[in-house]
């Protein structure tokens, strides 16, 4: 089943990514040659670097202080876990359109903020980059706040108290013993949202304004619109590269743990 | 609507979800009719006499299809179901029939994927010349559709609405007289009331347009791109979804911009919305959503009578009263006016020939260009 469903597709689309057309058409390494000496893609990857690593981190300091409250100080926690998971029942696109009658101007938001007094006229922020950014914070925090709530959960409550016996404060507590005890949770939680942020194109076309082009975007436009699917299969690959990469950084530093753990208790 | 195209519509996905399950069960129990299967080609005579009992179409002229529906069923006794869907993009039924179609009669499917898709012989040809949804049309759409939805003397497509692609809309309130050049997409005294669509194709042939190029066969895309590049700050987005776009007509978020003129309509006569459409002196692109049959179709016959019925002039015409989209038929507007008013009908009267450009499918070099330059400009 993996090599059905996983392997071969990917080893198609590998495949296919050195064609300078549909097969059967000639092998050739123009595909990757254009990535990587046009500076259109790498500035589009780069700004789909940037977007991914602030996406990442407004969720993981979101998602962990979410996770944090309901593992901590909330006796309800299954009524919260549900609500945390409730958005996923809801499709994709309709949230999408859920952020773009708030986002819009005289939306939600705007209303919000001017009976709040935050504004003095409606704005909007729609098709800027706070939109694309909130609507993909937006989409994955409940994604990660599962694997921080769980590593939390999974925490020895003796050592917190045992850092506190010795006189650590609150925030000398969290940072030497809370956040390193819960690192598994949190590589997995960046994993989880880093790598399809990277490859998103459905929130940032529907959010995004002229500055939003994502790798995404320009992948799905070439399977769609212009046709020239070994190019975007070459596009494809150096996104998966990618997640490869994030796999072997968070194999380094401590995800691998969870499996070695598991593996050992076995 | 044609074009909706890589574009998520908000009625088109909600009804997309709706319909994705049904169609399904279509595809399961579809062409279990006990009748011979026949090619399209082979129907010797309208109305057809003998056909399945179900027909699987895909159409994203929602409104209509529904109203379609009940008055199929209604002069074709023995149509039990009728399963429509209503695709959100081009590619999710070209991708069925790339996989190899099995499930899909009917689509409405917009100019270049027909080309594509009878290119690679994913279409059946259809017997026109015994179909009233044939006679009907008006002798441009007719020509078209012979010159390019056409191989080897069978036509493979008959056209179902005529569509501006893209309208140049604006704002009647913002403007005192209609913008006559696509130039008004230039003029930075309205930087920040505009926008541009974001598909290549619409808006490179914008930027022909503009630098006075041959929109479809264009000689300088250096010039293109640096136009767009230039125009690339006066916009508020490019949009990439009708409806939003629309909703920001109506919204007065842009006072111009290129739109459809289905949606313009629709702004126009179903919101109140102050918005018109203008033709510009280097011309109007238009193109068309066709009636195809697919290679495959487990139901051709009903298929052919869905075409047939849905191609006479009283369907026709109930196109435009449900969703603004015009029907290429001769005698337009008074054949609008007996289903809508005669304001709404003048709406559909841009059919100048002299002011039309064909929007041709583009060769592979030229589609490829269009679609750099556009990822440059976007890129920024």
């Amino acid at each position: 089943m993996l090599l059905l469903f996983f392997i071969l597709p990917l080893l198609y689309m590998v495949w296919l990514s050195f064609h300078d057309g549909m097969p059967p058409a000639s092998l050739t390494l123009e595909n990757y040659l254009n990535v990587v000496t046009t500076d259109l893609y790498l500035r589009v990857v780069w700004r789909t670097t940037v977007l991914t690593v602030q996406t990442t981190a407004l969720v993981v300091v979101l998602g962990y202080t979410l996770a944090y409250s309901m593992a901590r100080f909330s006796k309800r926690t299954t009524l919260l876990l549900l609500l945390v998971i409730l958005p996923f029942w809801t499709n994709y696109i309709v949230r999408m359109y859920a952020l773009i009658n708030i986002f819009s101007r005289d939306g939600l938001l705007d209303w919000m903020q001017l009976v709040t007094g935050l504004a003095q006229e409606p704005s909007g922020i729609m098709y800027t980059h706070t939109a694309v950014l909130l609507g993909l914070t937006y989409v994955w925090l409940p994604l990660a706040t599962l694997p921080f709530y769980a590593s939390l959960t999974n925490m020895d409550d003796n050592l917190i108290e045992a850092a506190k016996d010795l006189g650590a404060g609150p925030i000398e507590t969290f940072f030497t013993v809370t956040l390193p005890m819960t690192k598994n949770g949190v590589i997995g939680g960046i994993i989880l949202v880093a790598i399809p942020t990277f490859g998103a194109f459905v929130t940032p076309t529907l959010l995004g304004g002229t500055d939003q082009l994502m790798i995404g975007m320009v992948i799905e436009n070439q399977f769609t619109e212009a046709f020239n699917w070994p190019f975007g299969s070459a596009l494809s690959v150096i996104v998966s590269a990618f997640v490869v990469l994030m796999l072997l950084i968070a194999v380094k530093f401590g995800a691998g743990d969870v499996v070695t753990r598991r593996s050992d208790t076995q | 609507m044609a074009y909706d195209g890589n574009h998520a519509s908000r009625r088109s996905v909600l009804g997309a979800a709706g319909g994705v399950g049904a169609a399904a069960l279509a595809g399961c129990l579809g062409g279990g009719d006990d009748i011979e299967h026949v090619r399209p080609i082979e129907i010797e005579s309208f109305p057809v006499e003998e056909y399945e009992s179900e027909v699987n179409v895909w159409n994203w002229y929602t409104d209509w299809v529904d109203w379609h529906t009940d008055e199929f069923q209604e002069s074709y006794e023995g149509i039990d179901r009728v399963y429509s869907q209503a695709y959100s993009g081009p590619s999710e039924w070209y991708s069925r029939l790339e996989a190899g179609n099995d499930e899909i009669d009917n689509i409405c499917a917009t100019n270049e994927w027909v080309v594509r898709a009878m290119d690679n012989d994913y279409l059946e040809p259809l017997p026109v010349e015994q179909m009233e949804a044939w006679d009907v049309l008006d002798p441009l759409a007719r020509e078209d559709a012979e010159e390019y939805y056409s191989r080897d003397g069978e036509v493979y497509a008959i056209p179902e609405s005529i569509v501006m692609q893209p309208s140049l809309t604006y704002n009647t309130e913002y403007f005192n007289s209609p913008p006559d050049s696509w130039g008004v997409l230039w003029d930075e005294d309205l930087a920040g009331m505009m926008f541009m669509e974001d598909w290549p194709e619409v808006s490179c042939r914008i930027a022909a347009l503009y630098t006075g190029q041959d929109p479809n066969d264009p000689d300088d895309f250096e010039e293109i791109e640096e136009v767009l590049m230039q125009q690339r700050d006066l916009n508020v987005t490019y949009w990439n979804e009708f409806s939003s776009a629309m909703e920001m007509f109506i919204d007065e978020e842009v006072v111009v911009g290129p739109l459809r003129d289905g949606r313009t309509w629709m702004a126009q006569f179903l919101n109140d919305a102050p918005i018109d459409y203008a033709v510009p002196e280097e011309g109007m692109m238009y193109t068309y959503d066709n009636f195809v049959i697919p290679t495959g179709a487990p139901n051709p016959r009903a298929s052919a009578a869905w075409i047939e019925h849905g191609g006479q002039i009283s369907s026709r015409v109930q196109l435009f009263a449900e969703m603004g989209y015009v029907p290429p038929i001769e005698n337009l507007e008074d054949e609008l006016t007996q289903v809508v008013s005669e304001e709404e009908a003048a709406f559909a009267d841009w059919l100048d020939p002299d002011e039309l450009i064909f929007v041709e499918p583009l060769d592979e070099e030229t589609l490829d260009r269009y679609d750099e330059i556009w990822t440059t400009v976007v890129a920024g």
